[in-house]
């Protein structure tokens, strides 16, 4: 890799791909939209980050290195630092560009921005230089680094920083306030009288108290006593501000576009980890997914659908992983079960594991190997429209046409409870029409239905059944299922068990303390 | 700067809530009558006599011993101890007219009120370091004998001396701000002043401004400007600068107010606590009953001797003597009493909680000579009288109540269980009660049962371990009570025909002191 350049976090080269159109039907359906909207928590833009998947398994595998190194919270804690620190950087710059040309505070904020930018920049390189790094990018990253912090331009921009920082800082005057008169002055060898106090009280405390600094949030502009005092230090101190505004002449345009591009990609992967946090300590397995370019192989063990633990994991609710596995030349998953047995999130776990896996982010399940397609289509019921109700069925065959003829046997499928607004026999035609026409192709399917005949539609067909799994503490009978490789036959609906419990004495001897 | 009246290192906490166990206590110990006497009418007195029996006692015997030397010392000295009360009440008082009236979030009042606090605060501030030169260990006078007591008057003697009373005074005079506030800053990364510091010119402070004003007239770099009496936004402006200016003063300031007045507040409670048991041993005194600073035992001990003890809230209810109890139950971990109908049960474990509480709490203990190992907590498990008629129903409640408990019992806590599971049949209740009882005694939990489950209590008895104690409720021949316990093997009857016979037949004669309940 070139040191002299450092393409970001997010592609190993100049090479990029467009943006997924952010209205696209499968970010709705599979609840990406919704995922995409929490882990950027308001920040406008990382979403793009979000909606560029990469196309190749070596970038995958770049990002997925970064993504996991990233994790280690030690490591981690040099790179938030850092991205705090840039946060601050930009938010001075931001407000100087606001700021009137001639203002005496936006000169003196781009000189706060470039102090927290070598702040910033040198504790992070302090800090990498003894950390381990193993993944490519954040290599990368170190080299270019210190390149950069070596040069000419970056040298010459600190020296300056900091000896108008220091200037600033022996700049001390006194105020004297005396009714309505406000009098500046410089400083003689007055006595700190707020530290007599304390000295006096100090043995009233038998631990003394460390005083709270008030970092009370002042507004960033000046109020009309602060600039009249600002215009008298200015006077008082005209050396100081004659080399601000040769400061901002010179190193004005400080920020490089390497280092802006870094910190840019380094919130994409602090976005997903703090997204992912939660529901971490809420004890949810993720994992790196093995993608594969040319195996159509999936296997995804104990993966859950992501929005729906999201929002169950802030209820404080258990939530059930499932196994989905399609081996050998298998390329059909029909997906069956009861009311609310949560097919369509097994549905949506599938296919949003295979779109995160693709941003290199980490996936819901203990593993998984997963097939790098080239598109995603999602074909999910239309909004209830009783005006509409005639065309319902006519709406479901023109999307399913437009994904039929737009995917290539690269894509996933997933369809969910299609043609239900016709009658069984209807239904079960037009499936399997549809169905044939995937299979021939060769394409991943993942078709959810409550047409039990389908499971079982050809060799390439694998049929999973929600079954109602046993609670193991609480004892209500709550809607909780687990979905089974088995025959759809109906008998699953049997299966569901549910355990009693009551306050008996065993159990009250049970909880005495051993 | 802690009083420290009832730990050697810690607070007397009345803040906190009482654990889930003290309304129990309460009810059950019946305790209202204690707690009545040494409170009163006094709402702090009656609070801190609750917080000092059922909030967190000691279970090391030095800091009952460290209890005991202070409440010698109060009751030798009743006057003073009313008088350092009364300051401390006093003090409060005078602090939250002059301070806390208005509180006030900008300096500049705050700074004002602390002044005014601290001007109010300097009479009583005096008469604390006149007692402590007059009570501490040089002055001649000194009759206390407590670590406690000793250690505040040497505090005080300490603390508020010359230097500190002169600083004060200075501190109340400069910091009206006569002259105007000077205070130095530089600019932040804003340009705004920050970092305020107030000064104040070197040597007398007295002519300061003139000089000030002479240098401003003589030095090019004193630059000046004047707010406008009308331009609101301009002395909102100057006024928040004043304010920045003097926040790290009036903080320090108001501090010390606080710091005062804490120790004031925390002085206060922790006499309260001593007030009410002054009050307790001057009750039992007038009723001429005995009262003994109990000797403490550590926590391994089992459970206790004790001599004469009787129920304190029955005698101060009844205001007479009552029958008290001898017994040797040292190195026992369960004592299960059975016997006579109203033969004086639930009075000894009454007694003997209330006893344990007050030994824990540092107080005395109404026997003529008592001996406890400290336990790490007493619980109780009564039978709920008004519960009665809802059999199925008041099983579920007893096990219930029992299952909360169960999570608190540590080992060496003491459980009082009084007719527990009696709401089901002999067979079931004995079954429960067998188990129940097992796990808790492999735990260490050291538990004085009061039961008429003679299935239960005779098997035990049959197993004749040495750490247990069987006592008996005492029947005479012709069916009287003497309402004492001995030891005794538990019996398949409980003289409940003798209730009946006393009920139906008059010729029955009533025992004195009857009031007893089973």
């Amino acid at each position: 890799m070139d040191t002299q350049v450092f393409h970001g976090l997010l592609w190993p080269t100049a090479e990029e791909v467009p943006a997924e159109d952010g209205r696209a039907d499968f970010l709705a359906d599979l609840q990406l939209d919704r995922i995409i909207d929490a882990a950027c928590s308001g920040d406008a833009s990382l979403r793009t980050h979000f909606l560029r998947a990469a196309r190749d398994v070596a970038t995958i595998a770049y990002r997925q290195a970064v993504m996991a190194a990233l994790e280690d919270t030690t490591l981690a804690a040099h790179f938030r630092v850092f991205a705090h620190g840039m946060q601050g950087v930009r938010a001075w710059l931001a407000a100087a560009q606001r700021a009137a040309p001639a203002s005496l505070q936006s000169a003196r904020w781009v000189l706060q921005a470039a102090q927290e930018y070598i702040l910033a920049l040198r504790a992070l390189a302090t800090s990498l230089a003894t950390a381990r790094l193993e993944a490519a990018g954040l290599l990368g990253w170190r080299e270019w680094l210190a390149v950069y912090l070596g040069g000419e331009s970056f040298t010459a921009l600190a020296e300056e920083t900091q000896g108008l920082q220091a200037a600033f800082e022996a700049a001390a005057f006194n105020v004297h306030l005396r009714g309505n008169e406000v009098t500046i002055s410089a400083c003689a060898d007055e006595v700190d009288y707020s530290a007599a106090v304390e000295h006096t009280f100090a043995r009233l405390h038998d631990v003394v108290p460390v005083a709270p600094a008030v970092a009370a949030a002042e507004p960033l502009l000046l109020n009309p006593v602060e600039e009249e005092i600002l215009a008298c230090v200015a006077a008082l101190h005209p050396a100081v501000f004659a080399r601000l505004a040769a400061f901002r002449r010179q190193h004005g345009e400080f920020l490089d576009t390497a280092v802006a591009q870094f910190d840019a990609d380094l919130r994409f992967y602090f976005a997903w980890l703090d997204y992912l946090a939660p529901l971490r300590s809420a004890g949810l397995p993720f994992c790196y997914p093995h993608l594969s370019n040319d195996d159509k192989s999936i296997v995804m063990l104990d993966t859950f659908d992501l929005a729906l633990a999201a929002s169950l994991t802030r209820e404080g609710q258990a939530v059930v992983g499932n196994d989905v596995e399609l081996l050998g030349d298998e390329r059909l998953l029909v997906i069956t079960g009861p009311n609310q047995a949560g097919k369509t999130g097994l549905a949506r776990a599938i296919g949003q594991a295979h779109y995160l896996a693709a941003l290199g982010c980490a996936v819901p399940g203990r593993s998984a190997r997963l097939f790098l397609c080239d598109r995603l289509f999602t074909h999910f019921e239309r909004e209830e429209n009783l005006a509409q109700q005639q065309s319902k069925l006519e709406d479901d065959l023109v999307r399913m046409h437009a994904i039929l003829r737009a995917a290539t046997s690269r894509s996933l499928v997933i369809l969910n409870e299609a043609f239900a607004s016709t009658t069984l026999q209807d239904a079960t035609a037009l499936s399997r029409r549809v169905m044939a026409e995937l299979s021939q192709r060769g394409m991943l399917t993942v078709f959810v239905t409550f047409i039990d005949e389908l499971a079982s539609f050809d060799a390439h067909t694998v049929s999973l059944v929600g079954v109602m799994a046993q609670q193991g503490q609480g004892g209500e009978t709550a809607r909780t299922y687990r979905f089974c490789r088995e025959h759809a036959d109906g008998r699953a609906y049997a299966l569901a068990i549910a355990e009693k419990y009551g306050l008996s004495y065993a159990r009250i001897l049970e909880r005495l303390p051993a | 700067m802690k009083p420290h009246l009832l730990y050697p290192d810690r607070d007397f906490d009345l803040d906190s809530p009482l654990p889930p166990e003290a309304a129990a206590l309460t009810q059950d110990l019946e305790l209202r009558v204690l707690f009545g006497v040494m409170g009163g009418e006094d709402e702090l007195l009656r609070q801190a006599a609750e917080h000092g029996l059922l909030g967190a006692g000691c279970t090391d015997p030095q800091h009952i011993i460290y209890r005991q030397a202070t409440l010698r010392d109060a009751l030798a000295h009743p006057a003073l101890v009313q008088e350092l009360f009364a300051l401390a009440g006093q003090a409060l008082l005078q602090e939250k007219s002059a301070y806390r009236s208005v509180f006030s979030r900008f300096p500049e009042s705050r700074m004002k009120r602390a002044i005014l606090a601290l001007s109010a605060l300097l009479p009583t501030l005096h008469r604390l370091r006149e007692i402590g030169l007059g009570q501490s260990g040089s002055g001649e006078g000194s009759s206390f004998t407590s670590p406690a007591f000793h250690k505040l008057f040497a505090h005080w003697v300490e603390i508020f001396d010359d230097a500190f009373f002169a600083q004060l005074d200075a501190h109340i005079a400069f910091l009206k701000l006569a002259d105007g506030a000077l205070i130095s800053a530089h600019l932040d990364h804003n340009c705004r002043a920050a970092v305020h510091v107030l000064r104040a010119p070197r040597g007398n402070p007295c002519n300061w401004l003139q000089r000030l004003l002479q240098r401003y007239r003589h030095r090019r770099d004193a630059l000046q400007f004047a707010v406008g009496y009308r331009d609101e936004a301009g002395t909102r402006a100057l006024t928040q600068l004043r304010n920045q200016g003097i926040r790290r003063c009036a903080d320090a300031l108001a501090d010390g107010v606080d710091q005062l007045t804490a120790f004031f507040a925390q002085l206060q409670r922790e006499l309260a606590f001593y007030l009410g048991a002054m009050r307790l041993n001057a009750r039992i005194d007038e009723l001429g009953l005995p009262l003994v600073f109990p000797q403490a035992q550590p926590v391994q001990g089992g459970i206790c001797e004790e001599r004469g003890l009787y129920d304190i809230n029955l005698a101060l209810q009844s205001g007479h003597a009552v029958v008290g109890n001898d017994l040797a139950m040292s190195g026992k971990a369960l004592v299960l009493v059975t016997g006579a109908n109203q033969g004086g049960k639930s009075t000894f474990l009454r007694s003997f909680g209330t006893a344990q509480l007050l030994m824990q709490a540092g107080l005395c203990v109404p026997a003529s000579q008592f001996s406890a190992s400290v336990c790490t907590g007493v619980f109780t498990h009564f039978r709920r009288e008004e519960d009665r008629d809802l059999r199925s129903g008041k099983l579920n409640e007893e096990l219930s109540r029992m299952s909360e408990l169960v999570g608190r019992l540590r080992p060496n806590t003491l459980l009082l269980m009084n007719e527990s599971f009696a709401a089901t049949n002999e067979r079931e209740g004995s079954e429960i009660a067998a188990e129940i009882l097992r796990a808790l005694g492999e735990h260490g939990v050291r538990v004085i049962f009061v039961t008429h489950l003679y299935a239960f209590a005779s098997a035990r008895y049959a197993e004749s371990r040495a750490d247990t104690l069987f006592l008996r409720a005492q029947r005479e021949n012709d069916g009287g009570r003497t309402f004492r316990l001995e030891e005794g093997e538990p019996l398949p009857t409980a003289y409940g025909q003798d209730l009946y016979r006393r009920i139906f037949q008059e010729a029955e004669a009533e025992t004195p002191g009857a009031g007893f309940r089973a």
